[in-house]
């Protein structure tokens, strides 16, 4: 049986992780490299990396980052963060990420999509969708949640899917930080109308709300940084508290 | 075992970074001196001792890939046919070895295990295609080498399946809703649909099976 992926979200600029990790004993906390290390060997399922450096010129750190973590990780890493072109992702592939998240760029331009995923295969291309409610449903943001766009997100991630997307990174940004849960309803009617997996971000703050993300979403994955980070859950306890829901998990 | 030179044969289909890493880990694991190479050129897959044959992507696209490099089928061919020398294909690496493809169009395939690569349809509308994640491989025979790898889980991303004519191709099977093979075996030929060099432990495992493997 297909299991439930956990994955841990790390947050780089300029090579280092910010927000730290605190939850194990590591020499240099802000290393990314030996962020992943330890949540390799805490049982994670896959993991991601989102540059948040500012200035694109910075890229060669980021890719050495990649680099070095692909060396010492043999589990699937996404990596996202100022992805807008085809060189992009060929240098993140070849730098060891398995998978890209595009946002921004996939929004804009939805035929990026379909070129990235024509050029890469369907399977590393992840299309990740910030997303916040108003009065009659949910609006896309980009440019890290700064724009409006007037794009519904449950029709766009659909086009998404058409278009060639391997999956659909959702993180809602009303949720996003609040340790509220993860905003399950619109999970749901995304999953519902997709083929294709959903990862479901933002607002997690204990395992219960990962239990609604994946029982009631529907997410095939779940995403989660600080919990994660601050040590106030392990990888371990979540899979374990999953297996006694009898949800699927990778021991 | 003295000496052990893998080849990673590299014909522009996916990142066979993690690949590289993980067989010189299992290489040192294992205490085998060796190299890895990540090649297209027949001269060097003449020296290996082991090929593996990696791939993501679509199948008509890498197989025209496969068949640009000048010289690269028919070395890869005259290594595991001729010499015997042992080949892993991995995902689409795997998939190529079927006789025929119906990703997007009908193609060929190297015709070297008897089957055709169509695409995974549960009848479980529900399920999400791409088959994306980690999932049990179940072994179907002891075979004394790959098989106490029984039950494991494996990191799997595909959207089509090696439907294998012969069930004695079958090394092991996954259940998406209906099982499908998850990996073959013919002779001095083995391919899976998993990714072991992204499967963490499970994987490094069986990568060194694969070293040790004497078909």
């Amino acid at each position: 049986m297909l299991k439930t992926r956990i994955i841990p979200c790390l947050d780089v600029k300029n090579g280092r992780v910010v927000k730290g990790v605190n939850f194990i004993n590591l020499v240099d906390a802000g290393d990314p490299v030996e962020a992943a290390q330890a949540y390799d060997e805490a049982g994670a399922d896959e993991l991601c990396f989102l540059d948040i450096t500012a200035s694109h010129e910075n890229r060669s750190i980021l890719l050495d980052v990649v680099k070095r973590t692909a060396e010492k990780c043999f589990m699937p890493l996404t990596v996202g963060g100022g992805v807008r072109t085809n060189e992009d992702i060929k240098m993140l592939l070849d730098s060891g990420a398995d998978k890209v998240s595009i946002n921004t760029s996939a929004i804009t331009n939805p035929n990026f999509i379909k070129e990235a995923s024509k050029a890469f295969g369907s399977q590393c291309i992840v299309v990740a969708i910030d997303a916040k409610s108003n009065n009659d449903g949910w609006q896309i943001y980009t440019h890290g949640g700064r724009e409006p766009t007037g794009l519904d997100p449950i029709n766009f991630a659909k086009e998404a899917e058409l278009l060639g997307a391997g999956e659909i990174l959702l993180t809602s940004m009303d949720r996003d930080g609040t340790k509220k849960g993860y905003d399950t309803e619109l999970l749901n009617k995304i999953t519902k109308k997709l083929k294709i997996p959903v990862i479901a971000s933002g607002g997690v703050g204990n395992i219960d709300h990962i239990i609604d993300g994946i029982k009631e979403g529907g997410a095939s994955a779940v995403l989660a940084a600080s919990i994660f980070h601050f040590g106030e859950i392990t990888i371990k306890e979540v899979k374990d508290k999953l297996f006694e829901k009898g949800l699927s998990v990778r021991k | 075992m003295s000496n052990v030179d893998i080849a990673i044969i590299n014909y522009e289909c996916g990142n066979i970074h993690s690949a590289r890493k993980a067989f010189e880990l299992a290489l040192s694991e294992l205490n085998i001196s060796g190299n890895v190479y990540v090649t297209n050129e027949p001269e060097v897959i003449f020296k290996a001792d082991k090929l593996v044959l990696p791939g993501v992507g679509a199948f008509p696209e890498c197989f025209n890939k496969l068949k640009s490099i000048k010289g690269l089928r028919e070395s890869i061919a005259e290594r595991v046919y001729d010499n015997g020398i042992p080949i892993l294909g991995i995902c689409i690496g795997l998939q190529l070895m079927a006789d025929k493809g119906y990703e997007n169009i009908e193609s060929e395939g190297l015709g070297w295990i008897s089957g055709s690569v169509e695409n995974l349809c549960p009848d479980d509308k529900s399920l999400k295609i791409p088959h994306m994640g980690w999932n049990e491989v179940s072994f179907k025979k002891d075979d004394g080498n790959f098989s106490d790898l029984n039950g494991e889980d494996f990191y799997f991303v595909h959207s089509y399946y090696f439907n294998a004519n012969n069930n004695d191709n079958i090394l092991a099977t996954t259940n998406y809703n209906q099982p499908f093979p998850s990996a073959l075996i013919k002779n001095n030929i083995i391919g899976t649909q998993f990714h072991p060099e992204k499967s963490q432990r499970s994987g490094v495992e069986f990568i060194k099976r694969f070293l040790m493997w004497k078909p």
